[in-house]
């Protein structure tokens, strides 16, 4: 089995500050050390609040940003050795993206068609004759139907729902195998919402398609993603099944995620005794040392400050960078009613 | 299947223009001094350097409406003469400064790091120049031309519009559908010329417009010092000539001053309507 | 029943803006009792800021209060002075809104806006304001109050300036507080803190709140009752239990199906068709008929009233004309 996407050991680090002549003040460890695979047909989910990397771990494996260090496989390909520009066009076309903001991520000035024709010149998909009956096809498979009464219209006209879909479009035109999605349904309201997360699913099943989901929204992950990548000022700190990942975690900021969860059933959320977490997340420019959770963790012993935690091998995939994560005593079922697992 | 339930009228740009009354009365005035600039000379009974074709220095009157001066020229003929070479002036500047500014500008924001600033030193240097210094240099060095004029005031008007454009680059280069043009596949061409460049436009176009106002008041007050080209009578060279008769002979300087004033204002009017037009919140979500 | 602290009858608020007149809140009633949390639950645009700042009497032009009526602890809000008002608001009645940047100034330090917003209200000098002050920013959780004091808001982060704005709101010890999406801008640890820091302070003072939000998650944990708004009307009220456990009108249900919540995998999502009308031309009958999977030949001519289905629920749909011909007296 070949991991569709391969991440080993990414670091992008940002300089920030400093003058013309004076080097940085500071560096931005905005994703630090991070490994994450996806295989082919599935959908991966990256969550974490805000400000840990999630977006510039996107945007790098899209080659939108430079990563400082690491490996990105694609196919088995490291996407950085490519060198000749043929390789380069076939990676940009096998991974597709979908923005977070509906309202920012289509040009104000273009039509709908002549968004959608770009990425299908571009790399030649159809000939060009017959470019609008693709669009067209385009935009009747993400539910904006009949295609042609949309083609001439400009973003502006189009409600937040509708402009996602046509992204989705977009990311579809070139028939890619993964598609990294940031944040792309946080923005619309629960009914599109849940109207795009069913094209999404039907897209994947009828294109064959991966996914990278990346969201803040851990009832969207539950329902809509098979594995979750929890991450935490640049770390990943636990991965593994989602099923598996929601009924025993391993590690303290994920129950404290799964705790913090909003639940829409009155009486599961009003037995819920736990405390919320305390504190605001770090900034990246300087970390806590040793575990970087151990600032905010409630089962933060000495050894914690101190000494960088292993990555734990939980059996089944699941994976937690804590130095308590093998110790089965602290991790009982999590349940949603007591969200007692890590007191 | 989602059904399309609303779609927002698109007010049409002059509807959103003409909600300010101020930029109608501006375009209807700019218009006017056009035609007057371009149909005047063929419509006129006098010719414009014509001496002698009247009196010296007669008061407006029907047969010369703004009057004439001591050399017994058709100051309306001659304003609307020096109209056409001050709007030429102005205009020409205009789209120099701009096209330069946009280039240098373009390149500062779109590449940014080293490009951006070496680019925006040399931005800052003819930033820091007092211009009308500058000009005043130029000119006398190489001649006073109609084209060296213009030449001069567009050197020295680029930086500002340089900085908007770099301004607007630096902010829609990081924007969402850059990006997705960049996954897309665009060349750095298509990423400029076809995302960036048309969204940045809107401002651009309001500063020129502002521009060529600046730039015909700099050309006037080049003329008025003697600068001017001695072929190509401009607004502010009748202003320069009429100076000594300007108490006795009121109409020889009023009416070629009231076509700078009214230009520059039109202009401005209009540019301010434009910004209403170009600003796409204006149009409603 | 007591009298409830806040009582908004079949309130109008529209704006007359330059492409139509907005029918952004279209005959709202609703009541609050004494230290009450209610919900006003939406999706975006069907009006429920619009439903606050009518409460507040903060609509702004081209908005405007057309008709309806407010009654507030006895007094009738839409007909107090402006100067009246004032007093009320940030007095009796405070408000804290979705993006805490807007209603800060930028230009002054955090402690010198809450000492303001203190002495407009309360007849208190300046070091009793200043002492004031501190009690309610070391109230809402911010650790060393006296250094944040000095700090301006941009050097604050997200969580920090909303309880900046809930201290403010809170120095006042209002009877009834309103939160507009107070913590949709925020991340779901920091939110957690804020809601249960809301639900703390609510018990502390026994005041009320009308807490507006999309999010059925937080109307579910801290909420006693909700009004569900679609469209610039209400379309149910219930007490929290039988909202979720029996939900009765086709939009609840539909919003309740569409709502992922991690407790729970749904493997097959069944989201309804279509989106929330725009409140220039709504559509005519029950406005919500054009997604409805229920709808009947009437519901696209004659727009449902409000029917009483038990005590405390209601809801405006044709579904519930009989249930509300048996159940009634
Ligand atoms: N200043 C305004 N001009 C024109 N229309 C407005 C204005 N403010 C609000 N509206 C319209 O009034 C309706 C209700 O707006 P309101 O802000 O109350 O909705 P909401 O439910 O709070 O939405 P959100 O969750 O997006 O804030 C919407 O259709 C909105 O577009
Ligand atoms: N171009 C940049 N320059 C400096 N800092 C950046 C840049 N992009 C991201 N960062 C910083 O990196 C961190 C991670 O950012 P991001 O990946 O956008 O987080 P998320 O998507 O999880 O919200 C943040 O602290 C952010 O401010
Ligand atoms: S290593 Fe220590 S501080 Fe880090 S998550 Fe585990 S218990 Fe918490
Ligand atoms: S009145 Fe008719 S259309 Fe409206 S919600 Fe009820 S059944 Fe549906
Ligand atoms: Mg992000
Ligand atoms: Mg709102």
């Amino acid at each position: 089995m070949s991991a569709l996407l391969e991440i080993q050991d990414l670091e992008v680090h940002f300089p920030v500050g400093g003058g013309w002549f004076s080097g940085p003040r500071a560096v931005v460890h905005a994703v630090d050390g991070v490994d994450l695979s996806v295989e082919p047909g599935e959908i991966v989910a990256v969550v974490g609040e805000s400000g840990c990397g999630k977006t510039t771990l996107a945007r790098s494996v899209l080659g939108l940003n430079q990563p400082t260090a690491g490996t990105i496989r694609f196919r088995g390909k490291d996407v950085r050795g490519a060198r000749s520009a043929q390789e380069m066009r076939a990676y940009r076309r096998a991974i597709q993206m979908i923005f977070q903001d509906p309202f920012d991520s289509l040009n104000p000035r273009k039509t709908v068609l002549q968004t959608l024709a770009q990425p299908l010149r571009i790399h030649g998909i159809v000939p060009r004759s017959e470019i609008r009956a693709e669009v067209v096809r385009l935009l009747n498979l993400v539910g904006l139907s009949p295609g042609e009464s949309y083609l001439g219209r400009y973003p502006h006209q189009f409600s937040g729902g509708q402009r996602q879909r046509i992204c989705i479009a977009r990311a579809i035109a070139l028939r890619p195998s993964l598609i990294v999605a940031d944040e792309a349904v946080s923005a619309l309201d629960i009914s599109i919402r849940a109207q795009i997360l069913a094209l999404l699913q039907k897209l994947r099943t009828d294109l064959g398609l991966s996914y990278l989901f990346i969201t803040h929204d851990l009832g969207v992950v539950r329902s809509f993603c098979e594995r979750v990548v929890v991450m935490y000022l640049g770390h990943v700190v636990e991965e593994g099944p989602t099923e598996q990942i929601f009924e025993r975690p391993r590690h303290p900021y994920t129950t404290a995620l799964l705790e913090a969860c909003p639940l829409a059933d009155p009486i599961v959320a009003r037995r819920r005794t736990s405390a919320p977490l305390t504190g605001d997340i770090p900034s990246p420019v300087r970390p806590p040392k040793a575990c970087r959770f151990h600032t905010r963790c409630p089962m933060a012993e000495e050894i914690c400050g101190t000494v960088a935690p292993p990555i734990v091998d939980c059996g089944n995939g699941q994976k937690s960078r804590c130095h308590f994560a093998g110790d089965l005593d602290r991790w009982p079922k999590f349940d949603f009613s007591s969200a007692k697992a890590s007191a | 299947m989602t059904t399309i339930t609303h779609i927002p009228a698109e007010p049409s740009w002059w509807r959103i223009f003409s909600r300010n009354r101020g930029s109608v009365v501006g375009a209807v005035v700019l218009v006017v001094l056009f035609a007057l600039a371009i149909v005047a000379p063929m419509l006129l009974r006098f010719e414009a350097g014509r001496i002698d074709v009247g009196p010296s220095m007669a008061p407006p009157s029907l047969v010369h409406l703004m009057g004439t001066d001591e050399l017994g020229r058709d100051v309306f003929a001659r304003a609307a003469a020096g109209l056409s070479v001050s709007l030429m002036v102005g205009f020409g500047a205009a789209t120099i400064s701009t096209f330069l500014g946009v280039v240098i500008g373009g390149l500062a924001g779109f590449f940014g790091r080293s490009i951006d600033a070496l680019l925006m030193r040399l931005t800052e240097i003819f930033q820091v120049i007092p211009r009308f210094f500058l000009a005043v240099l130029l000119v006398a060095f190489f001649g006073a031309s109609i084209f060296n004029i213009l030449i001069a005031i567009a050197v020295l008007s680029w930086p500002e519009i340089a900085r908007l454009v770099r301004g607007e680059f630096l902010s829609l280069r990081s924007r969402q559908f850059v990006d997705a043009a960049r996954v897309a596949g665009a060349s750095r061409t298509s990423l400029i010329f076809g995302e960036i460049l048309p969204n940045a436009l809107g401002p651009v176009v309001v500063n020129a417009t502002l521009m060529v106002g600046q730039a015909m008041l700099l050309e006037a007050g080049l003329s008025y010092l003697g600068l001017g080209d001695p072929t190509k009578a401009s607004l502010g060279q009748m202003l320069q000539e009429a100076q000594q008769i300007m108490r006795s002979a009121w109409w020889t300087t009023a009416f070629p001053g009231m076509f700078i004033f009214l230009a520059v204002l039109s202009l401005n009017l209009v540019g301010d309507g434009l910004t209403d037009v170009l600003n796409p919140r204006a149009r409603g979500r | 029943m007591s009298k409830p602290l806040l009582t908004a009858t079949n309130l109008v608020t529209k704006l007359f803006t330059d492409s139509g007149t907005v029918q952004a809140v279209d005959g709202v009633s609703l009541h609050i009792g004494h230290g009450e949390a209610v919900a006003l639950v939406g999706e975006s645009g069907c009006g429920k800021s619009m439903t606050a700042l009518s409460l507040m009497r903060l609509v702004r032009p081209p908005g405007q209060i057309v008709s309806g009526s407010v009654n507030f602890d006895g007094a009738d809000l839409l007909s107090l002075s402006e100067r009246e008002m004032r007093a009320v608001r940030g007095g009796r009645l405070a408000m804290v809104f979705q993006d805490p940047m807007t209603f800060l100034n930028p230009l002054m330090r955090v402690g010198e806006q809450i000492v303001e917003a203190i002495m407009l209200h309360q007849r208190v000098g300046s070091s009793e304001a200043r002492r004031t002050a501190l009690e309610a920013l070391e109230r809402v959780g911010i650790p060393a109050a006296a250094t944040v004091i000095e700090y301006f808001p941009h050097q604050l982060s997200g969580g920090m300036r909303q309880r900046v704005l809930i201290a403010m709101a809170i120095s006042s010890k209002p009877t009834l507080l309103i939160a507009d999406e107070p913590t949709t801008a925020l991340d779901v640890t920091i939110q957690a803190q804020i809601m249960r820091l809301l639900a703390k302070l609510r018990g502390e003072l026994s005041s009320s709140m009308l807490l507006i939000t999309h999010d059925l998650g937080l109307v579910a944990e801290y909420c006693d009752r909700v009004y569900v708004m679609y469209a610039g009307r209400i379309v149910e009220e219930g007490d929290v239990y039988g909202i979720f456990a029996n939900p009765r009108h086709p939009y609840t249900r539909a919003l309740l199906s569409s709502t992922l919540s991690p407790d729970r995998r749904i493997e097959k999502l069944a989201p309804i068709d279509g989106q929330p009308p725009n409140l220039i031309t709504p559509p005519p009958g029950c406005r919500f008929h054009p997604r409805c999977r229920e709808r009947m030949a009437r519901c696209s001519e004659e727009a449902p009233p409000n029917f009483d289905i038990a005590p405390g629920a209601s809801a405006r749909c044709w579904l519930y004309e009989e249930a509300a011909r048996v159940g009634a007296p």
